[in-house]
């Protein structure tokens, strides 16, 4: 599903004072089954972007654009619950917003808000729980009552089990351990390829950007700089562009490895895998 | 988020961060004792002055205090549009039904609109001037008289100052929870009673489930660095009463001295 800004400014308004603007003039096109980073320092409103886009905050001017629904500063309300039920959320921490009594009811929420029958539901959470890797004797369980990575797993799965066409993601790895955090990439991953989801994907860790991102999305101070296919961004990416972005590992590691034996490598490598075949292609090892 | 003022500090050199927590507290509390005494507009016109004085003189931008009524303003508006909607008396320029829009509605409503706005003002330059610790120590020192009659004021301000602290972390947490749950499909404010309320539960479990984890945690540090509740302390930081905070208290003095004059010369009119 394509996601289009049409110049939106946007701000945290609160009754009749204004707040400065969080977005400023924003122009943006996500294609159909895109997978785009969010990178950007921290208070530069990519947070604020994922909001727009299933309309817990509206635009002050322009709109946005998801699928064939329209978000504008009025925020319809049959718009926005369309909007909602097509775009799945997820915030940083998403462990914080369980509260049922069972892991299933939990997972089923959302599907019955949008209109699902409880059994529907029911059948939606489970095959959400599968997707996410879920044990079947969970789902009966509490959900205060797992570990922090369990609990992270069900609030996804209570994301997908709407069925969202787009998946936005707030740092869904923070805060869990590398195997964990590996885990859960990886299967936001493979809901893309499968399930063909366009997905926005915020995260400060360009190892990320470069192992699962097709494009790069770098803002700052509300405004998009930077726009590209992940791997013209890092080819390009110089020591005079200010917007304080390491380089993923394996490239970092590529460039201490040209400046000790003084070869350039044919390619600019991302992974691991890029850099091991280019350093046995060029004899180095 | 940063939407809340009221118990964030701005450090500061100005005279006001400088007065000891104590006279501080004790002449806030007083000058909002004193709004509700003033009549007319040249008693108003002076406290506000009064207050603008202060604000101006705390050395923090006026955005930063207009940012702490911005939570409350509607509860404001709220209150004075049923001041003014059901005051009656001198010149009727509205009428409808129960309703009248009348001059002394309109002036009411304005008084009741700054007395609001002085209050958070007030409230907001001691809290930004001083550091949360120095306040619940000036709580503490205030409350200490009532030892003898054997309330825990130590506990009391141990938990007087944990609460302060985690206010804005819970308003935080509300908006995300909220979010993350309209992001869910919830909508609120809508269909009968029953179905409202059900709506809350999905928010205040969340918050609960967090607030009690947090306390936990809390209590657990706190036994760890060896905290224990009835031995007796010392304190690391003493309060100090110098000159100034004398000055001010006199301040305050002449300032009632002055509102009791206005509104005498204004009974006059
Ligand atoms: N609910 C809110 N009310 C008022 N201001 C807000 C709110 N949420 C965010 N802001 C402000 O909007 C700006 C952008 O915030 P946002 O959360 O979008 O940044 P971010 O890029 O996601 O940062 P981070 O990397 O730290 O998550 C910040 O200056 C922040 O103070
Ligand atoms: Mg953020």
């Amino acid at each position: 599903m394509q996601i289009k800004f049409d110049h939106v400014t946007a701000d945290y308004q609160l009754g009749p004072i204004r707040s400065a603007n969080i977005i400023q003039d924003l122009d943006l096109l996500l294609p159909k089954h895109s997978f785009t980073a969010v990178i950007g320092h921290t208070g530069a409103g990519k947070s604020s972007l994922l909001k727009l886009i299933n309309g817990l905050l509206l635009p002050r001017e322009g709109n946005v654009v998801v699928g064939d629904t329209t978000i504008t500063r009025e925020g319809n309300k049959e718009s926005l619950k369309q909007v909602r039920k097509k775009v799945g959320m997820v915030f940083q921490f998403p462990e914080a917003q369980l509260f049922a009594q069972t892991v299933e009811e939990d997972i089923a929420y959302g599907p019955m808000n949008f209109g699902l029958s409880k059994e529907e539901a029911i059948k939606e959470a489970q095959a959400a729980a599968q997707l996410v890797g879920l044990d079947q004797d969970v789902l009966k369980k509490s959900p205060f009552s797992l570990s922090g990575g369990q609990q992270r797993r069900v609030a996804i799965a209570g994301i997908l089990a709407s069925n969202p066409e787009v998946l936005v993601l707030d740092e869904p790895g923070a805060g869990l351990d590398p195997e964990g955090k590996r885990e859960i990439m990886a299967l936001i991953k493979q809901l893309h390829e499968q399930k063909k989801i366009t997905t926005l994907l915020v995260t400060h860790d360009m190892d990320d950007v470069a192992l699962y991102a097709e494009d790069v999305l770098v803002m700052e101070k509300g405004s998009v700089v930077a726009h590209r296919k992940v791997r013209d961004f890092f080819e390009q990416l110089t020591e005079s562009m200010d917007w304080a972005i390491e380089l993923p590992e394996a490239r970092r590691f590529q460039l201490k490895i040209e400046a000790k034996t003084g070869r350039k490598l044919p390619i600019v490598c991302l992974t691991i895998e890029e850099l091991t075949s280019a350093l046995i292609e060029a004899e180095l090892v | 988020m940063n939407k809340l003022i009221l118990g964030r500090y701005f450090p500061g050199e100005s005279w006001i961060h400088q007065l000891d927590p104590r006279g501080k507290l004790v002449a806030a509390i007083y000058f909002i004792g004193i709004l509700f005494f003033a009549e007319g507009w040249i008693g108003y016109l002076l406290l506000l002055g009064f207050t603008l004085l202060v604000m101006q003189m705390s050395g923090v931008s006026l955005k930063i205090y207009l940012r702490g009524v911005r939570p409350l303003i509607w509860l404001i508006l709220f209150t004075v549009t049923l001041q003014v909607l059901f005051t009656a008396g001198g010149t009727i320029y509205f009428d409808w039904g129960p309703f009248t829009v009348s001059s002394y509605g309109l002036i009411n409503g304005v008084f009741i609109f700054l007395r609001f706005v002085m209050i958070i003002f007030i409230s907001t330059v001691v809290t930004l001037t001083t550091k949360p610790i120095d306040l619940t120590d000036a709580i503490h020192a205030l409350l200490r008289p009532l030892r003898v009659v054997k309330v825990p004021v130590e506990d009391f301000a141990l938990m007087l100052s944990i609460a302060l602290r985690f206010i804005p972390n819970l308003l935080d947490e509300t908006q995300k929870v909220m979010d993350a749950q309209r992001a869910r499909g919830t909508t609120f404010g809508e269909g009968t009673l029953i179905q409202q309320m059900k709506t809350l539960v999905p928010i205040v479990l969340p918050l609960f489930v967090g607030s009690l984890k947090r306390a936990e945690d809390m209590a657990d540090v706190m036994e760890v660095r060896g905290y224990q509740s009835d031995k007796p302390r010392s304190s690391f930081r003493q309060l100090t009463w110098t000159r100034y905070d004398t000055v001010s208290i006199i301040i305050m003095l002449l300032l009632t001295a002055m509102l009791m004059l206005v509104n005498r010369i204004g009974a006059y009119y």
